[in-house]
């Protein structure tokens, strides 16, 4: 089935949607100027929007995104598969003290479905919501191993850098690849915040399709002292939840 | 020629339908849909394929179903992040000042303290007790009261050791806890200037965790004989909370 013809005024709203959310509260003048539709025309789809609870307007005569996103996000993360997850974030968390992550492949990135925060907070990246590209990350790394792009499709591309350990090129993501499904998890060492370590498994369907992953982070150090005891850990947790998988 | 396109604001409302329905009933097949929204299948196909284009809905778990899409959460997350605290109480303790005509404050938990990040002056005598970024133990007063009777009960417990209070203070604490919950506000009258009083109410966010609390405080008749006063520290109090992302209560409705 060939994809249907593009709604032009959905488009623009959701591009009205998703400059809000990366700048915060802008006004009417701004969001023309940004994405180059016409003011009358962001006046229109601003009120559109505004109807249905999506925007607000403020007291200064900016437009912001309300907290009905939350509640359509909440409900967004809430899916059927991973219902049964959350005694397996559990058993990893409190046995190791460390934050623990589930993520799933959204596109050319993994996205936080949920978590449980532990030590070291602040200094991560990922939290509900959050994403990470496929090449950066245990989250990331666990998901181009295992998912459904191969590393050439991937880097179509140019891939982020967050610093000189992060991996981009293709070669060193192919190692990547080949090694992480040698020993079955990835272990990011400092590739996207330097003091930052991560291990993630992937979780398999019944069908052995990889739906997502399981990630802990915390200090490098830690983690590396610890990589194979978190690894086994973590396994574990993984094959727990494809077994309560309700689908 | 071009086909006959519906306007903007049609389409967004069908968009709400769909959301509404989506947010209500997890997933649902294309047909359901349709009849939520009142349209024939080819446009609500034509639609639904659009919505999935742009992240809002996703494929569901199961054959022909549809559900809200993954990319409503990194929207959902920068909402979040921007939708902070301070931006968000300062016109409301602003308006609570002004309503009330006391002393408005925002407390947030500094371990076993309150430290006082807002207040705004009232009409009254100026009491010097919880300057702007000064503290009092959770165990003091109308916000600290309202924030540690919103913790969970052994976390109240560590905090009332820690800070070394006697058996018959610790007591003391106790039952007044189990009043702030009944009532679902706090009542310091005298506890930490004679002659002054506070309401204090706990704001919590979209995960239910207490994460502040306000009160208003002034002299003590002047606070405690106007009811109005509690319901407007209460009401501030659940503002706050759901401009955080809580859900309104379902009294309200």
């Amino acid at each position: 089935m060939s994809s249907p013809k593009a709604i032009r005024p959905l488009a623009n709203a959701n591009e009205i949607v998703q400059i809000l959310a990366a700048n915060g509260p802008l006004s009417p003048s701004q969001i023309s100027d940004l994405i180059g539709i016409p003011r009358s025309t962001v006046y229109r789809l601003a009120d559109g929007l505004a109807a249905l609870g999506l925007i607000e307007q403020l007291p200064t005569a900016h437009i912001s995104l309300t907290e009905r996103w939350l509640h359509l996000a909440d409900a967004a993360s809430h899916r059927e598969e991973w219902s049964h997850a959350s005694p397996a974030l559990d058993d990893v968390h409190v046995n190791t003290q460390l934050t623990t992550y589930l993520s799933v492949p959204h596109g050319r990135e993994v996205v936080c479905l949920e978590w449980r925060p532990g030590s070291a907070l602040n200094l991560l990246m990922m939290r509900p919501g959050r994403t990470l590209p496929l090449h950066a990350g245990a989250a990331g790394r666990v998901m181009l191993a295992y998912g459904e792009f191969t590393v050439t499709e991937y880097l179509r591309d140019e891939p982020l850098r967050f610093n000189e350990r992060t991996l981009t090129t293709a070669s060193a993501l192919e190692q990547d690849v080949v090694e992480t499904r040698s020993r079955g998890f990835v272990f990011s060492d400092e590739d996207v915040t330097e003091g930052i370590g991560a291990v993630g498994v992937p979780i398999f369907d019944r069908a052995g399709t990889a739906i997502g992953s399981l990630s802990i982070g915390g200090l490098a150090g830690e983690i590396r002292e610890r990589l194979e005891e978190l690894a086994t850990l973590m396994h574990s947790a993984a094959s727990q939840v494809r077994e309560l998988n309700p689908l | 020629m071009a086909s006959e396109e519906p306007s903007g604001l049609e389409i967004l409302d069908k968009v709400g339908s769909i959301l509404n329905e989506l947010e209500q009933r997890g997933e649902c097949s294309v047909a359901d849909l349709a009849t939520a929204v009142g349209e024939p299948l080819s446009s609500t196909y034509r639609l639904v394929s659009n919505l999935r284009g742009i992240g809002w809905l996703d494929n569901g778990s199961r054959r022909g179903r549809t559900r809200l899409g993954l990319g409503l959460l990194p929207i959902g997350a920068l909402v979040e992040e921007q939708r902070n605290l301070m931006d968000i109480a300062v016109p409301r303790l602003r308006d609570l000042r002004d309503t009330t005509q006391l002393t408005s404050y925002l407390v947030v938990r500094d371990a076993e303290f309150a430290s006082c990040v807002l207040r705004y002056e009232g009409s009254e005598v100026r009491n010097l007790e919880l300057v702007l970024g000064g503290r009092l133990p959770l165990d003091r007063g109308g916000a600290p009261l309202a924030l540690l009777a919103s913790l969970p009960h052994a976390e109240q417990l560590k905090i009332l050791a820690t800070l070394n209070r006697s058996e018959q203070e610790k007591q003391q604490t106790a039952d007044d806890v189990t009043v702030i919950t009944e009532r679902g506000i706090a009542v310091s009258d005298g506890d930490v200037t004679t002659g002054m009083a506070a309401f204090g109410a706990a704001v919590l966010n979209q995960q239910d965790v207490p994460i502040a609390a306000i009160s208003v405080s002034g002299m003590r008749r002047t606070v405690l004989e106007n009811p109005d006063i509690e319901e407007a520290v209460r009401a501030t109090a659940e503002s706050i909370s759901v401009a955080l992302g809580r859900q309104a209560r379902s009294t309200d409705v």
